[in-house]
């Protein structure tokens, strides 16, 4: 939710800069940051969704998990109606018939009992909502140099976490298939790169570049937890240490949020 | 006149034999033939498809099952259609293809191989395009208008099951630099068939018919926007759910294709059984009409 909250930030600052432009210009950027924050909504709650639904039925965390759950269904739902308001020619129009068909599938599915079957699908419904809205986000998503472009790499780590935590909790609740184990090392390589990035980033300020060294210092740890290199971790665990790499990489949003701000 | 009686007995006795003769040689195929080897091709992709699951351990669908089931469908219909008379040249067509398939089959029995799958799917690939051609030609031959309408919803179920495998292969990490271009390919030609089933007569593809191939174009769509993506990120079980759905649709749509087709085929076409009736009655009258010309001359 928070990284929604910034997206949102992020997409008033561009608006105030299209404004500031021109008219032209700005009522056509409106709309493009209108459905590239939507999409970005959309590739994140996807994750949150699958994750949500095993951590659900492996009775970890349980109440948090429904109410995750629920919350990331509700704002998908909306997030697809704005987005099939706003498409325009043939490709996009298959884009978002494809989202709402995945949407209209995972409903159903939700609605069965869980089994090996359903958690199968969820998985591969969520790797389908994200590759539509990543679709729709990249044909959007302008004005990505600069501050905008890091506050966008910041984001994608948050991302990547949840991505990261659904494929290990699906691995735990035992989907070990070819598939699930490439894309949770691909979105763990994925990390990696965008964490260089911020390591390279010269100008935080020192309470940041404390955030910056827990980051590199809890990650590693983390890893060995996703990668499955500690067999015998609790989930739980594993859950708390995402969150508190996610404090962390948020207060890294928040910093380029307003970075981005100033610089436009 | 005994001498020329008996002459004209052995005229019409002879023309009764070529008649038969010829009548053996000319034997339609059914639109049983038609429908088995269609099944046949369509069959073959999806075996393909399953192959590539059970290689990368997808367990949706318990496709080691249906992989093993579907070789089985293969082999009887190949028995059933051998078992009905079908004329030279169409046998050999069917045995040509029934031997390739016999080649490949092998490879569907052992534990599936990553470095064997793109040679395997060539393979495949090509079998099934002459498969198609085959199932055309029977089409042809049965005489039936509309009868090509039934092999193009059958062509839809095969191009929708080779998209299946292709994604799946890829999704296995299986490179082939042609991937993009095939995938294309298969797309437009599964657009194509499409639009040509929905402009078709509605005496030959009704308006029910059309409706509930409607029902099957999100699902299409949906197999495009998964096979065109390069994002590296994939949906076994979901292309998988949708491979079947479609299949299933197209078969039910096929059984009201074939009921609205050959309902109406009477006057141009008889099955192969109720041809061999039809040969006896035709017997039957030569020997009335000997004895006729018999009673005149006498």
């Amino acid at each position: 939710m928070k990284r929604v909250i910034a997206l949102k930030g992020a997409a008033a600052t561009l608006i105030f800069y299209s404004l500031a432009t021109g008219n032209a210009a700005a009522n056509l950027d409106q709309h493009d940051l209108e459905m590239l924050k939507t999409a970005k909504n959309v590739e994140i709650v996807s994750q949150k969704i699958a994750k949500a639904y095993f951590y659900k039925h492996m009775d970890i965390r349980r109440e948090l998990a429904d109410k995750d759950l629920k919350e990331s269904l509700d704002q998908l739902k909306n997030d697809l109606l704005t987005l099939k308001k706003g498409i325009t020619g043939k490709e996009e129009t298959n884009v978002s018939k494809f989202l709402t068909y995945t949407g209209d599938e995972l409903d159903q599915a939700l609605a069965k009992p869980y089994s090996k079957e359903s958690g199968a699908l969820m998985i591969d419904f969520s790797e389908s909502l994200l590759e539509g809205a990543d679709f729709l986000s990249t044909k959007h998503g302008k004005g990505k140099d600069g501050e905008v472009g890091m506050l966008t790499q910041v984001e994608n780590l948050l991302f990547l976490l949840e991505r990261v935590n659904k494929y290990y909790i699906a691995h735990k609740a035992g989907f070990k298939d070819y598939n699930n184990v490439v894309q949770l090392e691909n979105a763990v390589a994925d990390f990696e790169k965008g964490l260089a990035k911020i390591n390279s980033y010269g100008h935080y300020p020192l309470p940041l570049q404390d955030s910056v060294k827990k980051i590199n210092k809890f990650w590693p740890v983390a890893k060995e937890f996703y990668l499955g290199v500690q067999q015998n971790a609790l989930p739980v665990i594993v859950l708390a240490s995402t969150d508190k790499l996610e404090q962390e990489v948020n207060a890294l949003v928040k910093f380029h949020h307003q970075e981005a701000e100033r610089e436009n | 006149m005994l001498h020329q009686s008996v002459r004209k007995k052995v005229f019409y006795l002879l023309t009764a034999a070529l008649t038969m003769f010829c009548s053996e040689v000319s034997a339609n195929a059914s639109a049983q033939d038609v429908h088995e080897l269609a099944d046949i091709c369509m069959y073959s992709q999806r075996i393909l498809k399953d192959y590539a699951l059970v290689g990368m351990s997808v367990t949706y669908h318990d496709p080691k099952k249906d992989l093993k089931e579907n070789i089985n469908i293969v082999d009887k219909y190949f028995k059933d259609i051998e078992g009905h008379k079908l004329n030279e040249k169409l046998l050999a067509e069917v045995l040509e293809v029934e031997n390739s398939w016999k080649a490949i089959r092998p490879a569907f029995e052992q534990e599936p191989d990553k470095k064997k799958m793109s040679e395997l799917r060539e393979k495949v690939e090509a079998y099934t395009t002459r498969c198609d051609q085959v199932a055309d030609d029977l089409a042809k031959d049965t005489g039936i208008k509309g009868e090509q309408d039934v092999v193009l919803v059958s062509e839809l179920g095969l191009e929708s099951q080779r998209l299946a495998a292709l994604y799946l292969m890829k999704a296995w990490g299986v490179a082939d630099t042609s991937y993009e271009k095939e995938v294309a390919q298969t797309v437009d030609q599964t657009e194509h068939l499409y639009q040509e089933l929905m402009a078709a007569d509605e005496k030959f593809v009704s308006k029910d018919i059309k409706d509930k191939l409607k029902t099957t174009e999100n699902e299409f769509i949906a197999f495009g926007v998964m096979a065109k993506s390069t994002s590296g990120r994939f949906m076994p079980s979901m292309a998988e759910k949708s491979a079947s759905k479609i299949f299933t649709t197209l078969r039910e749509i096929l059984a009201m294709e074939q009921k609205l087709v050959e309902a109406t085929v009477s006057g141009y076409f008889t099955p192969v059984a109720d041809e061999k009736k039809n040969r006896g009655m035709i017997l039957k009258d030569i020997i009335t009409l000997i004895q006729y010309r018999e009673e005149e001359s006498a």
